[in-house]
């Protein structure tokens, strides 16, 4: 209803209305003006006929009877034989069939009269034949006259000329026509009015002589005429009167009237015209309207559809109007704007689609072409999850552009390798890749190609960079048959193949209940913080100049009540991605502390090393809590040493080492672990407020028999020695490495050569029945 | 415009008479002015009139007109109607009693006698059937005594002997009862009469067509 269609054609329809409205309203009053003008102007003429008519019967009458006055056969019997006279009177009035015929002598004596009383009687001798005429004040004239003459009921238009011999007037001759139904027809039948004689014969006494009312007008005469004499002329007639003459002191009114309805009949014809005309009109300009309407909105209409069509996202047709007005314009804006959404949705769907740094389709896409892979019936095929190694330390090293450069050349080898549409940036440093085929061998061969891709080196800004992938897989359908699952199937498998130290790893149903187990944990370990589950093993660091044991190291186990032992790597992750590293190192701090006094105690003098988190060092109140230990527990500063591994540094360096320092200040002891495997420089290294290092075991483990680990342990027991450090070797399995160590000026070295970790019961039964005994020693050198 | 030889006649006769008197009558409109062409008559009412010899009076049709207009006769006179117009002329009378109608061809004559045998004074109104126009009267007396009014309205009338008289004045044109006014006179004392009319005498109507009719002078 309220659409702009609508609202134009009644705009339109209204206005039409208002001018129809105002132009039939005109043509009404003019209408109805020009019916009151019509009819006065009809009723003036049926007068003006009337009088006419009634005036040239008067002349007519006059002519005649003068020409008959002159008839010198008339004039000759005249006063001289009767007989002869009045048929020679009667021979004229024959000629003109008058009604009456009347002779005057000298004397104003009737001496011929001639009359009928209706159209349809014969002639006969007047009963005035004979007597003084009624009237002699007629005849004192020389001239014809015409007069109302009056015999018995009847009235007669009566003229009379003078009969004269020579100029001599001896007489008067008058012929005359009664005022009758003829004459009425006569008058009426020219003029389409009814007529009607009325003789006022007392003042409201009136007489109706003759009346004539055409077949089309059916009114009683007399009341009419009656009623229009006494001026109550009725709404339904027209009429007029006239008065025609006196006689007897009698006026004679004529009534010339007619019905309204009748006489407005054509011009009712001419309003049904007009309405007919004007209907015609009314529809042919709504039509027009409607029209128009249309016109105007079928552009307007045309914009919307496209509209819907743009939100179904339908791009393809594009608004077709030709019309060079606003519309047209809107029409072409609205084109233009279309483009530019395709334009921008294709972006943004590339954007989806595709990850910004390499151009290869992303995860989103990747889940979309599983989807349809997997809806393939019969298709067997792996999905692969690669991992870069080591991006996180090359972006924090060597900056994130370097780190975005090799992101982009290991895309750019895959694609080489496998076809664009099956290699997928997921995110970061991870990719994914669809290989067509779930067998094992091919998918080897696989594992060799993308190895053998990887070999050459990345070569950016002064650097070589090793590119080395983790390989996760899972295989469709067999392992999941939905894409999330069998992502989720091979990211499975690539944390498995980390944490396991694999490149490239299968996924096993196993590692499902793995995770499942990791999960578990998360909850458990907070209980396990809480209720005592963990507990500490001890092992020796031998001091290779004394021979004796005066450090170890403390390493946190879990014994689960139900999974039994946890190996710290796979809890301490845990705790450090769920926030409860602090609360474990504080158990182990403390806990550690504990042990120390109890050895005190028992008069053993160990110092203990505690590892400490990297996330530990974010945290700023880690100082505080280490003040309350030590308080607490009354240690000296040496009764615990912290080992931080290089990489907890690398973060944020600066507040790290600021910690690192206020920790040295407190007068507690710092170590560098695992060091050799992490990329920290040697500037940081120098900045380090450590007096400790202890050298990877990864150099260790085998340095009696590789000279290249040989270099870099003597090289950095030198440096560290030039800085002032004490240098620690870890993993020492042999008597070899540990003879090695020593004559290489090694300070202390820890390993299952010399114990494994212990708990701390036995760990103090150990040492007291060792050679390394440090109490035993102190007795013995003491 | 009217010629009598009876009246020339008559005025050679009377001085012969003895107590011969003169009777002058002044006929006026109301506005004074003398009344011309009115006939005037004198009736003894004491004596009576002495035989006078038949005349013969012409009346002619002259130009399509009566010559004279008015003709004066005594009973006993013989008239004649004389055609001096060369086409014919159909003369008529339908006044009263002295009924005639006749037609007279170019140059021809006819007398007519005993027009009247009734007693008193007539007046004969006559026509032409063919010239409508043409109008002439005749008036006939039993007395000898009468006269034409002049150009100031003033006539004389020798009368044989005095005594009473009536005098009647005619015309037809005059608007009165027979066209006459009457009065009695005592001879012996109204000698000299003036006679004012109630109304204006209006101008004789001439005897011609009122519209233009020029083809005739061609017939």
């Amino acid at each position: 209803m309220g659409s702009l269609k609508t609202k134009i054609f009644i705009f339109f329809v209204t206005l039409l209305m208002v001018v129809q409205a105002t132009s039939l309203w005109t043509v009404y009053n003019a209408n109805t003006k020009q019916g009151e003008e019509q009819i006065q102007s009809r009723l003036n003429a049926a007068k003006s006929v009337f009088e006419t008519q009634y005036q040239q019967r008067s002349y007519y009458l006059q002519a005649f009877a003068e020409t008959a006055a002159k008839d010198f056969g008339l004039k000759e019997v005249f006063g001289a034989d009767q007989r002869s006279f009045l048929i020679a009177l009667n021979n004229h009035r024959k000629r003109i069939d008058a009604d009456i015929a009347v002779a005057v002598d000298q004397n104003q004596s009737i001496v011929g009269q001639l009359i009928r009383r209706s159209p349809n009687e014969k002639i006969s001798l007047g009963p005035d034949q004979g007597n003084s005429f009624p009237t002699p004040d007629w005849f004192t004239g020389e001239k014809a006259f015409t007069h109302l003459y009056q015999q018995g009921q009847q009235l007669y238009q009566l003229s009379f000329a003078p009969l004269k011999s020579g100029q001599q007037i001896v007489g008067w001759i008058g012929y005359g026509y009664q005022i009758n139904a003829v004459l009425a027809q006569t008058f009426a039948d020219i003029t389409g009015l009814s007529i009607e004689f009325m003789l006022e014969q007392t003042s409201d006494n009136w007489r109706s002589i003759a009346a004539a009312i055409p077949s089309n007008y059916p009114l009683a005469p007399s009341q009419q005429g009656l009623n229009i004499l006494q001026n109550t002329i009725p709404e339904n007639l027209i009429a007029t009167q006239i008065k025609v003459g006196v006689v007897s002191e009698q006026p004679l009114h004529v009534t010339i009237f007619g019905s309204r309805s009748n006489l407005l009949e054509t011009l009712q014809d001419n309003w049904w015209h007009l309405l007919a005309l004007e209907g015609g009109m009314v529809s042919i300009v709504l039509f027009a309207a409607y029209l128009l309407a249309g016109g105007i909105t079928r552009p307007v209409r045309k914009l919307v559809r496209q509209a819907q069509f743009i939100a179904r996202g339908n791009y393809e047709s594009s608004v077709d109007i030709v019309e060079k007005n606003e519309l047209g314009q809107l029409a072409n804006e609205f084109n233009q704007m279309q483009k530019a959404v395709l334009v921008r949705e294709q972006k943004i769907s590339h954007q989806l689609k595709f990850n910004s740094l390499t151009n290869l389709p992303n995860r989103y896409s990747l889940l979309q072409t599983l989807d349809d892979k997997l809806k393939e019936q019969g298709s067997a095929f792996s999905l692969l999850h690669l991992d870069i190694r080591r991006t996180r330390t090359v972006n924090d090293t060597l900056g994130y552009q370097i780190g975005d450069l090799m992101i982009q050349e290991v895309g750019k080898r895959l694609v080489r390798l496998n076809a664009n549409s099956q290699t997928f940036h997921l995110d970061g440093d991870e990719f994914a890749m669809i290989i067509e085929s779930a067998n094992l061998s091919e998918l080897a061969n696989w594992q060799t190609k993308i190895e053998e891709a990887m070999d050459e080196p990345l070569c950016g800004e002064d650097t070589l960079l090793h590119l080395q992938l983790q390989i996760g897989f899972a295989r469709a359908p067999d392992d999941a048959k939905d894409p999330q699952q069998l992502l989720q199937k091979a990211d499975t498998a690539l944390s498995h193949g980390k944490r396991e130290q694999r490149n490239f790893q299968q996924y096993l149903t196993e590692m499902d209940a793995d995770a499942n187990r990791r999960l578990s944990l998360v909850n458990d370990l907070k209980i396990a913080i809480e209720q005592n589950q963990l507990c500490l093993f001890y092992q020796p660091k031998l001091d290779l100049n004394s021979g004796k044991i005066h450090h170890l190291e403390a390493l946190v186990r879990w014994q689960h009540p139900l999974q039994g032992m946890i190996p710290p790597d796979a809890f301490i992750s845990i705790a450090e991605q769920t926030g409860q590293i602090d609360a474990l190192s504080n158990w182990v701090l403390n806990e550690a502390a504990c042990q120390y006094r109890t050895w005190s105690n028992q008069g053993l003098d160990l110092s203990i090393a505690v590892n400490i988190s990297a996330d530990n060092l974010k945290n700023q109140r880690f100082t505080e809590s280490l003040r309350k230990i030590w308080s607490q527990h009354q240690l000296p500063a040496n009764a615990l040493s912290l080992e931080v591994t290089e990489s907890a540094v690398v973060s944020d360096p600066e507040s790290a080492i600021h910690m690192l320092c206020e920790i040295r200040d407190q007068g507690i002891k710092l170590s560098i672990d695992d060091y050799g495997t992490g990329y920290s420089s040697l500037a940081q290294l120098k900045q380090m407020p450590v007096s400790e290092l202890k050298i990877d075991r990864s150099f260790v483990d085998k340095v009696h028999l590789s000279s290249d680990d040989q270099i870099i342990v003597r090289s950095t027991i030198r440096m560290a020695h030039d800085m002032g450090l004490s240098v620690v070797a870890e993993g020492i399995e042999d008597k070899d490495t540990l003879l090695w160590l020593q004559e290489h000026d090694c300070d202390l070295a820890q390993g299952y050569f010399i114990s494994r970790p212990l708990p701390a019961d036995e760990f103090s039964q150990w040492l007291l029945s060792s050679d390394f005994n440090p109490t035993q020693l102190r007795v013995l050198h003491g | 415009m009217y010629k009598s030889p009876l009246l020339a006649s008559l005025a050679l006769l009377i001085p012969s008479l003895s107590n011969a008197a003169t009777l002058d009558v002044t006929v006026l409109n109301p506005d004074q002015s003398g009344v011309q062409g009115m006939i005037l008559y004198a009736e003894p009412l004491e004596h009576s009139i002495p035989d006078l010899p038949s005349q013969k009076i012409e009346i002619a049709q002259k130009d399509r007109a009566f010559a004279p207009y008015i003709t004066v006769m005594q009973r006993q006179d013989e008239v004649e109607f004389s055609n001096q117009d060369d086409f014919t002329h159909h003369i008529y009378s339908i006044s009263g009693e002295n009924r005639f109608s006749f037609k007279l061809r170019s140059g021809q004559s006819k007398a007519l006698e005993g027009l009247s045998n009734n007693a008193g004074s007539e007046t004969i109104a006559m026509g032409c059937n063919i010239h409508d126009w043409m109008s002439g009267f005749i008036l006939i007396l039993d007395t000898p005594y009468f006269t034409e009014t002049g150009k100031n309205g003033q006539a004389t009338l020798k009368l044989q002997q005095t005594g009473k008289y009536r005098l009647t004045l005619w015309h037809p044109q005059l608007k009165t009862t027979d066209n006459r006014l009457t009065k009695t006179i005592n001879l012996a004392n109204d000698q000299n009469i003036t006679w004012s009319l109630a109304n204006r005498f209006e101008v004789v109507p001439p005897q011609a067509d009122e519209e233009d009719f020029e083809f005739l002078d061609k017939y």
